[in-house]
């Protein structure tokens, strides 16, 4: 099929592909995986997994052949809404991601079935839940074999989690550089001491950094048995020391942004109405709240949106928001760890396995509140760069302009010379209306904050 | 650094991965094996009650 054309992301894969035809997403599985793939499907395991909604759903299709010469069947997987990486999320999305995989790998077990492959670019998020999207990932379990994917688990999966936990919050974007997994050796070394007295951490990372050491030039000859009984014990063990981790109680940027600051309630409150009055005035479907801070109004945005992606450089907050979005039972909020000051790049083979951020928005509707002052003043970027980037990416955009004389943009140039002559209302209004149509302009009473609704030229 | 992930790239992935987790097994096994009679004498002296979950992580699932 002319037509077609194959996802950067999937070319690695023998077993199979996934490719765009039509604006659909498919994926067509090889011959060569033709007996593992009967299997999945034929043991009952398919089924169960898509019934517990740990694996992604599809159905066959026969009309559609991407490649005629290597084809056994066309799927027409569950399509994404929205794709994201185990570098955009907090420490919990990782967390749940990684006991996912070990579950997964533990039910594959049961029906003769386990993972060749366990890393976090198999898992997307749909409903607010992690779901593994490879369905071409599992492969027939040869008794008293290791786990193939045992290392791949370690590095990609293990390693970043003891280093957010260990040392620090936003250690998980070590994946941007080391996509196919933290080296084990790199992460030894980067542990604190006391995990070497830890003793399931001191077998998964520090004795593996050691034999891999050791068996640098050679490979170990020895050929190895594990009975599938010692296999479980092995994920068993990796599971029990995950559900322990947690995220260090750093204090957040903003998460007492509203208590401590002269922000009051009472501004928090008249805000929150005059976001809600505005949004009452349009239509929208796909969200963006950009510097969502603790995730107030990107809660908001959830009533009225299909889907909400929220977006903060604060890694805490995300990994709150995370947190309450799965206790509330929230399903279509996609909270992400972004610095827009240098958001995620694209990376991989010809810098296209993995889409950059902005790449992969396309809003109804941008908000942005209370972040001007960060881009324009912090970062000094002009406001006719935020508006023209904006008005690529959204029709709509929620925006609030912080002037120069609130207590906080005052705390911004605390320190530095002030050299923002154009940062005033009207230079913003100017910059501005050259890509977007002011539909509504509101001042929040106690402050002199000014929030606007803007529609794109 | 480099020089290691260098030497890799010509080793076997899996290999050494193999046998960590033969050694693995093997330690993990036999914490396993002393915590199953612990539980087995725990038993003796209290109710069973309540499903003891934590031994049924470590060995059905």
């Amino acid at each position: 099929m002319n037509n077609t054309s194959i996802f950067p992301a999937s070319f690695k894969d023998p077993a199979g592909f996934i490719f765009l035809y039509e604006g659909i997403y498919y994926r067509q599985v090889n011959h060569s995986y033709a007996e593992d793939y009967d299997l999945l499907i034929g043991s009952g395991l398919y089924q169960r997994l898509v019934t517990q909604k740990k694996l992604i759903a599809h159905t066959e299709v026969t009309d559609i052949k991407a490649d005629k010469n290597t084809w056994y069947k066309t799927l027409l997987p569950e399509q994404l809404s929205f794709i994201s990486y185990p570098y955009e999320w907090g420490f919990e999305q990782l967390k749940d991601a990684s006991l996912l995989t070990l579950n997964i790998q533990l039910e594959a077990l049961k029906y003769g079935m386990s993972l060749k492959d366990a890393t976090p670019f198999n898992i997307q998020w749909i409903e607010g839940k992690p779901v593994f999207i490879d369905t071409l990932s599992f492969e027939k379990y040869k008794e008293n074999n290791p786990w193939i994917a045992y290392k791949q688990f370690c590095e990609t999966f293990l390693a970043p989690l003891l280093l957010m936990h260990y040392r620090n919050n936003d250690l998980n974007k070590l994946l941007v550089n080391f996509p196919n997994g933290i080296p084990i050796p790199l992460t030894a070394s980067l542990l604190p001491f006391k995990t070497k007295l830890n003793l399931p951490i001191f077998l998964h990372i520090h004795l593996h950094a050691k034999l891999q050491k050791r068996y640098k030039e050679d490979n170990p000859q020895r050929k190895s048995h594990l009975s599938t009984k010692q296999l479980i014990n092995i994920i068993n063990s990796l599971r029990n020391l995950i559900k322990k981790l947690s995220v260090p109680e750093n204090k957040t940027n903003w998460n007492n942004y509203y208590d401590e600051t002269i922000l009051s309630k009472e501004y928090l409150s008249e805000k929150q109405k005059l976001v809600s009055d505005m949004l009452s005035l349009i239509r929208f479907k796909t969200a963006v709240d950009l510097g969502a801070n603790t995730g107030e109004f990107s809660l908001m945005l959830c009533h009225k949106a299909e889907k909400v992606i929220a977006v903060d450089f604060d890694s805490a907050c995300i990994n709150n928001l995370y947190l309450h979005a799965k206790a509330k039972k929230i399903t279509n909020l996609y909270p992400l760890v972004i610095d827009l000051s240098n958001p995620s790049p694209a990376i991989g083979w010809a810098n296209e396995e993995r889409n950059s951020f902005w790449q992969r928005i396309n809003a109804d509707l941008i908000m942005a509140l209370a972040l001007v002052h960060h881009l324009a003043i912090s970062f000094n970027l002009n406001f006719s760069l935020i508006a023209d980037l904006l008005s690529k990416k959204t029709t709509y955009l929620l925006i609030e302009f912080v002037p120069k004389n609130d207590p906080k943009v005052q705390q911004l140039l605390r320190h530095r010379k002030d050299v923002f002559e154009n940062y005033t209302e009207e230079a913003f209004e100017k910059k501005f209306s050259a890509y977007f149509d002011i539909t509504k302009k509101q001042i929040i009473e106690t402050t002199s904050r000014v929030l606007y609704l803007m529609k794109r030229k | 650094m480099i020089s290691i992930n260098f030497i890799l790239l010509y080793v076997d992935p899996g290999s050494t991965s193999y046998l960590l987790q033969v050694i693995i097994a093997a330690i993990v096994g036999v914490a396993v094996y002393f915590k199953t009679i612990w539980w087995k004498i725990k038993s003796i002296f209290t109710r069973r009650n309540k499903k003891d979950t934590s031994f049924e992580e470590l060995t059905d699932e």
